[in-house]
């Protein structure tokens, strides 16, 4: 393909060129080996930044080319034949978001009279019992109201009782049990917003091509508050198409699956990406992590197509709130991606499908390798000032003078930053040319000051995320696993003490880099300057970017704007709105909802009719259940810590039988911390 | 236990009111102590678990009153007539559990059972091409493309030094 030999050739020779020019300021006094290993190290770097710098630079032209998109996206008619399965795991996320956001999406839906082309799945795996119970509370004041409001999809839960193959696990479990029902699924992460334009055009893709298996629709991020997510989401809307349409052109039908926000066609699901278990152990080896890429090359290589929407933009998702958050999620992507490495050399595998791996795979190891160019580049500054400058060789009649390498150094320097800074302009150049999206995110200056502000911030915050990284890579190579945490989606104002406190060792390890290097030769410290400003500064930076009260107050100023803050679509208004009520009504506790399951019998009823659903045995034994059991009808809820609550909800007999002794023992006043009963909205009346 | 023994109580009539006039009385001597109706105690004893099933119909199952009322009544008439005196922690779990056994499928069932219709996700082969004996083909390509990734920035090193 034309398109992709230009992307190849301008990558490997940007590349070629980077490393030549390197090369020549090295040899300027012959090659040691400390040159040679700086070169060894220079050759992936370069080919990162240039492959980086043309991916954007296509999704310049592509965009440059294209032109703005329309104000407001048609909705096409879905002419699937049967509903559309849109699934959402979850995974003890924070219950009340991420109802407010199916709502929201079903209220869509119903407004563009597309509520029967779907179904929603909420596929739980959650593994503690506040947020199952919650989810069940909430689940059923959304089943309740499709009774009331006619149009809105249904929408069905279901949990696992053994989290097996975590997100992939619960996914193909779906696709085990429904997978015949749906030709069609659009899987969504727990913080995800479609429209329902987005939802009927990415069905329509599907029914416009019979060979598509995956069409990816890049999410755009929206809904932070703080100044990292704000910087975040800010950085998305203006270079974040450039990415998108980068990879769209050189991937083609060989694009990539980023896990969620995405419709698949559901028996090319169904057929190729069973995922199998590595050779070995964790973190290398075992279940596959990051099931994403590795579904969109199985795909591929049985024969389907892969492709990036990249002109469907009306996707959300949030971003982290924290950078500590935001390093979490990184630390776990990091060994997921390192874990392709050893996919690369799959069999029957695409070469673009490896190259995704690869860009994965150096996504982080490009970190590892830069703080190893630094280290590399330290010392040989250090050997070069402790080297005397000799003017006569033996054997040479004339004197030989140094050879000032320092301008050509410079250049190299500027052009690898130009590699890195010039996307920036062509994003904003973009941003700037379209009117309506210029005066939605405030005005040409203060996008330009916008791109100021994150090109600066981010700066700062490179070398962290560089040691952040770095670590990550070392100790997943090193054979550390990290597990499967929640995700924190919500911001909270931390104190400039517990930033200190957390990030002080960045400022120590930055402080020792400045002293070395400026002992070695006050030219290296200088030269090394933005490196040692961000970690000195580590705790300050990560403070303000934590901080929800510098986010919003830049909100105030216009500032770091995005379309979705100023022009929210529906489906945003309308999930703000439900989470503001949801914020003003108080959730029920672990403790009440264990009771209200044991004592309202149509919540016991509901409870019993989903646990048959996914098929599988509890953990805990009959007789851990039978002991849980007793605990709760003497001692009363409070007094189970969560295996012994899990035990018993996840075991029916168990359940049926507390219901009338917890009665018995609640009317005779005699059942310990017994919550106050659930509220019932409407008196049932009785049949007959 | 203090609240059931003292919902017993109420329910139960006062020493007072169940006394009977003795001619003991009559003759203006000491009262001697009333003699405990046993049907009157029994029928308190049925009424106060009847109060408690209505209780729990109008709490657990969300029956109106009057309902969970008539329910309570059927239900303790139903399961009195099948039982001696029992204890009263057993009687109302017999009548809790009777009352929940009636109305156990009378009430609405959010999940709507979707039919089982799935398709296999059996796992794929991910064995690396360089150990597999086939495709040639695909391995070559594979170290062709890295070596030309690598290659060509070092060939381009080499010739800066030539």
């Amino acid at each position: 393909m034309a398109r992709r030999s230009v992307f190849v050739i301008g990558v490997l020779g940007t590349a070629a060129a980077l490393v030549a020019s390197y090369t020549r300021i090295l040899y300027v006094d012959g090659l040691s080996l400390l040159d040679i290993a700086l070169i060894a190290v220079f050759v992936p770097l370069a080919l990162w930044l240039a492959q980086s710098f043309w991916t954007l630079g296509a999704g310049f032209l592509v965009l440059l080319f294209r032109g703005p998109p329309p104000a407001e996206a048609p909705v096409p008619p879905v002419t699937a034949k049967g509903p559309t399965a849109v699934v959402v795991p979850v995974y003890n996320e924070e219950v009340g978001r991420v109802f407010a956001g199916i709502q929201a999406m079903r209220r869509d839906l119903a407004a563009h009279g597309l509520g029967d082309h779907f179904h929603i799945h909420v596929l739980s795996d959650s593994t503690r019992p506040g947020p199952w119970l919650s989810e069940v509370d909430a689940w059923r004041d959304l089943a309740d109201q499709a009774d009331e409001a006619r149009g809105l999809p249904p929408v069905y839960y279901r949990r696992r009782l053994q989290n097996r193959e975590r997100k992939s696990g619960n996914i193909a479990d779906f696709v085990r049990r429904h997978g015949q029902l749906y030709e069609y699924m659009v899987v969504l992460d727990a913080d995800s917003i479609m429209t329902a334009s987005s939802l009927a055009r990415l069905v329509a893709r599907m029914e416009a091509d019979p060979k598509a298996g995956l069409v990816q629709a890049p999410p755009r991020l929206a809904r932070g508050e703080t100044l990292f997510a704000r910087i975040l989401q800010f950085a998305g809307a203006v270079y974040g198409p450039l990415s998108a349409s980068g990879i769209a052109f050189w991937a083609a039908g060989e694009g990539n699956y980023w896990g969620h926000n995405a419709i698949i066609r559901t028996r090319a699901f169904s057929d190729c990406c069973g995922l199998p278990e590595l050779p070995g152990s964790a973190p290398l080896g075992g279940e596959i992590l990051s099931h994403d890429f590795v579904e969109a090359a199985l795909l591929r290589r049985g024969g389907w197509k892969v492709l990036i929407a990249d002109d469907i933009d009306d996707t959300l998702e949030e971003p982290p709130p924290t950078v500590g958050d935001f390093a979490t999620r990184d630390r776990r992507w990091c060994q997921g991606n390192l874990q392709h490495a050893r996919l690369i050399p799959a069999r029957g595998l695409h070469w673009v499908s490896r190259l995704h791996f690869s860009v994965g795979v150096m996504s982080y190891v490009s970190s590892a390798l830069w703080l190893v160019f630094l280290v590399l580049s330290a010392l040989q500054a250090w050997q070069l000032a402790r080297t005397p400058v000799s003017y006569f060789a033996a054997g040479r009649p004339f004197p030989q003078w140094p050879l000032e390498v320092q301008g050509a150094a410079l250049t190299l320097l500027a052009v690898a930053l130009g590699l890195l800074l010039v996307p920036k302009l062509f994003g904003l150049v973009l941003t700037l040319r379209d009117g309506r999206l210029r005066r939605a995110l405030g005005g040409g200056w203060r996008v330009t000051l916008g791109v100021l502000i994150e090109t600066l911030y981010t700066a700062l915050l490179a070398p962290i995320m560089m040691l952040l990284h770095s670590l990550a890579v070392f100790s997943t190579v090193l054979g550390r696993a990290v597990g499967w945490s929640a995700q924190n989606r919500k911001a909270e104002d931390g104190a400039f003490e517990q930033a200190v406190e957390r990030w002080l060792p960045f400022t120590a390890i930055g402080t020792a880099v400045t002293a070395a290097a400026w002992i070695t030769s006050p030219t290296l410290a200088l030269w090394l300057s933005p490196v040692e400003a961000g970690l000195i500064l580590a705790p300050v930076v990560v403070w303000l970017g934590d901080s929800g009260r510098v986010g919003l107050a830049l909100k105030r100023a216009r500032l770091l704007l995005t379309r979705e803050e100023t022009l929210p679509p529906p489906v945003l208004q309308t999930l703000d709105t439900l989470l503001d009520e949801d914020a003003a009504r108080t959730r029920p506790d672990r403790n009440a909802l264990l009771a209200w399951t044991v004592l309202d019998a149509d919540r016991l009823r509901d409870h019993l009719d989903l646990l048959p659903l996914a098929d599988q045995e509890s953990r805990a034994t009959p007789e851990q259940a039978a002991a849980a059991a007793r605990k709760l009808r003497y001692l009363g809820p409070a007094a189970l810590d969560d295996k012994e609550a899990l035990a018993v909800l996840e075991n029916a007999e168990e359940l049926v039988g507390l219901h009338a002794a917890c009665w018995a023992r609640w009317l005779a006043g005699d059942w310990p911390d017994a919550p106050p009963l659930p509220p019932r909205a409407v008196p049932r009346k009785l049949a007959g | 236990m203090v609240r059931h023994l003292t919902l017993a109580a109420t329910a139960v009539p006062t020493a007072t009111e169940a006394r009977p006039a003795t001619p003991t009385a009559a003759h203006g001597g000491p009262k001697p102590a009333p003699v405990p109706d046993p049907a009157a105690q029994i029928d308190a004893f049925w009424r106060h678990i009847r109060l408690k099933t209505a209780v729990y119909l109008a709490h657990a199952h969300g029956l109106p009153r009057p309902q969970a009322m008539e329910e309570a009544r059927r239900v303790t008439a139903a399961v009195r007539a099948e039982t001696a005196v029992p204890d009263r922690e057993s009687a109302l779990a017999r009548c809790l559990e009777h009352a929940g056994r009636l109305l156990a499928e009378d009430g609405r069932h959010r999940p709507v059972p979707l039919p089982v219709a799935g398709l296999p996700m059996d796992p794929q082969p991910l064995s690396p091409v360089l150990i597999a004996p086939t495709p040639g083909l695909g391995a070559a390509r594979l170290w062709a493309m890295v070596l030309a990734a690598m290659v060509v920035p070092a060939l381009a090193a080499a010739l800066v030094l030539i």
